[in-house]
């Protein structure tokens, strides 16, 4: 395959799965990685894994994974279209969601949107909470570190970084 | 609004929030600073506490609602909130700052920590050296959630549906945009404002 079909069948599977991340990026990554592994052979089994751990690692949003992916099919102009295609549809969705949201500002439609998703955001950001926990702790300590990050946080003034630092510290130190 | 009609020059967004000369650089840097802090994950729970705690751009319940409606949306949850908050302050020029400002930092770093991938065939050994902040960057989401829990518990309406999404989506596993769309209409009818104008 050329490069440049290379790059537009990247540019359309992205834009696809784009759309259809309904929820979110992760969504879709088991798609992503059967196109990536099985379809189109850009990574192997053990590259795509290798890569799911580095956008995991890395700061910002996972869904960047994207951008390895296309780095491993085509370069760097593969991780570029990769992001483009992957990023593009959705933002432009939004964009007119926030405009029209803004719209609605003064009306009840957006006043009883608002009273009403407040209740089940709060349950979603502990179920989200909870699925955090369930994947990333597995020993006493990371529990430990855990639920004192949450009391902290919740109940004092304290930056939140100067927390992150002195659990990153503990991880370093191979105590987590 | 009680104040409509005393500044006919102001803007509707200025109208409305009175503090928001919120400029370009300063939503890529509030994006930068949630994008750069949330190694280990927690992106939502710092999302909130620059944008509600530390700017003071948006109410708590406008950045709850905002949040779930990004959720809801297709994409990415974060990049979501960043197009929606750029937009609501500076329109398309805001959009791109605040999403330039998340992901271009991040970006840079994953294509040189790829790069180095694709030609030493060696994963760096991130995961260890995090896993001390990925434990942290749990306790921060409960945290986001204790921090803003207190006016739903006062509430028994407000509970039932807090519950309700916590357990089909976090017990369940049952998928977070169709809980919404069937919990949000319910939700809306219950809190819609009964005062007649």
């Amino acid at each position: 395959m050329t490069n440049a079909s290379t790059l537009a069948t990247i540019a359309i599977l992205f834009t696809s799965l784009s759309l259809v991340s309904i929820g979110g990026g992760n969504t879709v990554l088991p798609e992503i990685q059967h196109q990536a592994v099985d379809v189109h052979r850009w990574l192997s089994d053990r590259q795509f894994a290798d890569v799911y751990a580095i956008a995991e690692a890395a700061p910002g949003p996972s869904s960047m994974i994207v951008s390895l992916v296309g780095l491993g099919a085509a370069g760097l102009p593969g991780a570029l279209i990769a992001v483009l295609a992957m990023f593009t549809p959705t933002c432009v969705l939004t964009y007119f969601a926030s405009r029209a949201w803004e719209q609605f500002h003064d009306s009840k439609w957006r006043i009883a949107a608002e009273r009403g998703l407040v209740p089940i955001t709060v349950g979603l950001v502990f179920a989200t909470g909870l699925m955090i926990v369930r994947a990333a702790d597995h020993t006493p300590a990371a529990f430990a570190i855990t639920a004192v990050t949450a009391v902290v946080l919740a109940r004092t003034r304290l930056s939140p970084l100067v927390v992150m630092a002195g659990a990153a510290v503990l991880g370093v130190l191979g105590l987590v | 609004m009680s104040e409509v009609g005393s500044a006919p020059l102001a803007s509707d967004v200025e109208r409305n929030h009175p503090d928001a000369s919120v400029g370009l650089g300063a939503l890529a840097s509030a994006f930068l600073r949630i994008a750069i802090a949330s190694f280990g994950g927690g992106l939502s729970a710092w999302a909130r506490y620059v944008i509600v705690e530390e700017r003071a751009w948006l109410s708590e319940q406008e950045f709850l609602s905002a949040l779930t409606v990004c959720r809801v949306l297709p994409g990415a949850n974060q990049v979501n909130m960043a197009v929606f908050v750029g937009a609501r302050f500076r329109g398309v020029a805001g959009a791109l700052a605040a999403l330039g400002g998340l992901i271009a930092v991040p970006l840079a770093l994953l294509l040189g920590l790829g790069s180095a991938y694709f030609h030493y065939h060696e994963v760096p050994e991130l995961r260890s050296l995090l896993g001390g902040a990925v434990a942290a960057a749990a306790g921060m989401m409960l945290s986001m959630g204790i921090k803003v829990a207190g006016p739903v518990l006062r509430d028994p309406a407000a509970l039932v549906f807090a519950v309700v999404a916590f357990v089909t989506v976090g017990i369940l596993h049952w998928s977070l945009p169709l809980v919404v769309v069937a919990l949000a209409p319910l939700a809306i009818a219950w809190f819609w404002p009964r005062e007649t104008t």
